[in-house]
């Protein structure tokens, strides 16, 4: 049934918290509402409150300091894209918030609304996982920071308590050679992703120091394939075959373990799990190569 | 009592907390160029302009558009003083049934701010957030390079 709810707008980020302090599960953060308007239409959401925080003057921001970009949880999905040139880490966060709905919702959904709901096919998540990405959460006893890793729980679940917001995402910029990728599989632009694989590669005079690799809509959150990663640390750049791609991807299909749903069967998943980490890995380590010539 | 500026006119209305800002303007404010078709902010045929930006004003909340400016198609033309945009669609025949069509020309606006001399590919991209069932899409696509056309040559005029 649609449950009416009252409408709540604080001013400060302080002000948020307090209130859904004192209303609880009663009460859900409004931030672009792309999601909740639908839920709440298809009667599916049961709150007292909406805190509106389209009106918090600071959190909308994308910021570019020595050695990391700070992003605002109320930026919207349109500000990354604008942001898109400030590195080589942001132009592939730019690339995926251009991959994800449609121009006149990316101007109202926020990074922090995509990251709060959850879905296990969000494709910001997944790459902030990949990009080890920290996130900083403000609760009425003070604010708290954990790996964007970290952060989900399970489908729609995050580790936010009942007074918690998320208040900004800080993306690491180092100053070794750190190249990233993320790709997915979707009938076209504007759809959900059927599965999801985001690679960033770190190396060292040609050599590769780190790997992240991280999947999407294969396991209720987001995961990490670390055997694959293992696999690639320690590799020089230019050994990173075919065989060395196809291992990889074999075992990140093996980490992975998708579900068959309505969008995709789960040997499909699998299949492409694999096509995809070995595309991400390829074209994170050819962007390495190329910037050492 | 809740202020909105829409189409350049302050305007003071009573919003339920769920409302959208589709309804308010269709239902409140007799805006009926914002059509509504899907609800879901899938197809943009209730494309208006907020602040600047295009949004789909099917899923955001009327009160989220206090204190902003809107802008509707009615305020963009008359049918004696059609927009550019509009006379573009028109010579270009970039609709059948025409119910997408306010959508389509709010988000060629927003778009063409951005992007002032696209490319067809572009032009195609800037409207992809719109879904015409009619499939009028090459007309469309010919109607916004038109009107980009149309607002350089009124750009070099001024």
């Amino acid at each position: 049934m649609k449950q009416p709810f009252e409408y709540l707008r604080p001013n400060t980020s302080e002000e948020a918290v307090a209130l859904k302090a004192k209303h609880k599960d009663r009460a859900r953060y409004w931030a672009g509402g792309t999601d909740l308007m639908l839920q709440w239409r298809a009667g599916e959401l049961d709150i007292d409150y909406c805190i509106d925080l389209t009106y918090l003057p600071t959190l909308s921001y994308v910021e570019n300091e020595q050695g990391s970009v700070r992003i605002g949880s109320m930026a919207s999905l349109d500000d990354l894209d604008y942001a898109a040139d400030s590195n080589q880490l942001m132009e592939v966060i730019g690339h995926t918030a251009r991959l994800m709905c449609t121009k006149q919702t990316r101007t109202i959904s926020t990074v922090g609304g995509n990251m709060c709901n959850a879905s296990p096919s969000a494709d910001l998540s997944v790459l902030f996982v990949a990009l080890d990405c920290e996130a900083t959460i403000m609760g009425s006893g003070g604010s708290r920071t954990v790996l964007v890793e970290n952060f989900f729980k399970g489908v729609n679940e995050t580790i936010l308590k009942d007074d918690e917001l998320l208040i900004e995402i800080r993306l690491p910029v180092p100053e070794y050679p750190k190249e990233a990728c993320y790709k997915r599989i979707a009938r076209t632009f504007v759809d959900i992703a059927l599965i999801s694989s985001a690679v960033s590669i770190s190396s060292t005079n040609g050599v590769v120091t780190d790997a992240r690799i991280s999947l999407g809509s294969v396991a209720p959150v987001p995961i990490r394939s670390r055997t694959a990663e293992q696999k690639l640390i320690g590799l020089n750049l230019l050994e990173v075959d075919d065989d060395i791609l196809e291992e990889a991807g074999q075992l990140a299909a093996t980490d992975a373990s998708p579900i068959s749903d309505v969008r995709a069967g789960k040997v499909y998943r699998q299949d492409m799990c694999k096509v995809l980490t070995r595309r991400t890995v390829e074209e994170s380590v050819q962007k390495l190569v190329q910037k050492q010539k | 009592m809740t202020k909105l500026t829409v189409n350049g006119k302050e305007c003071e209305v009573q919003i339920k907390p769920h409302e959208s800002l589709a309804d308010v303007l269709r239902d409140q404010l007799d805006l009926f160029g914002v059509r509504v078709s899907c609800n879901e902010g899938e197809c943009g045929s209730c494309t208006v302009i907020m602040d600047g930006k295009p949004v789909t004003a099917c899923i955001v909340l009327g009160m989220q558009a206090e204190g902003k400016e809107i802008l509707t198609i009615e305020g963009i033309g008359t049918v004696d003083n059609l927009h550019p945009i509009q006379q573009a669609y028109i010579e270009e025949q970039g609709f059948q049934c025409a119910f997408c069509t306010p959508g389509f020309i709010m988000a060629t606006k927003a778009f063409l701010e951005e992007n002032p001399d696209p490319t067809e590919e572009e032009a195609a991209i800037g409207i992809s957030g719109n879904i015409c069932r009619c499939g009028a899409y090459p007309y469309i696509v010919k109607s916004v390079l038109n009107a980009a056309k149309k607002l350089q040559e009124q750009q070099n005029t001024e």
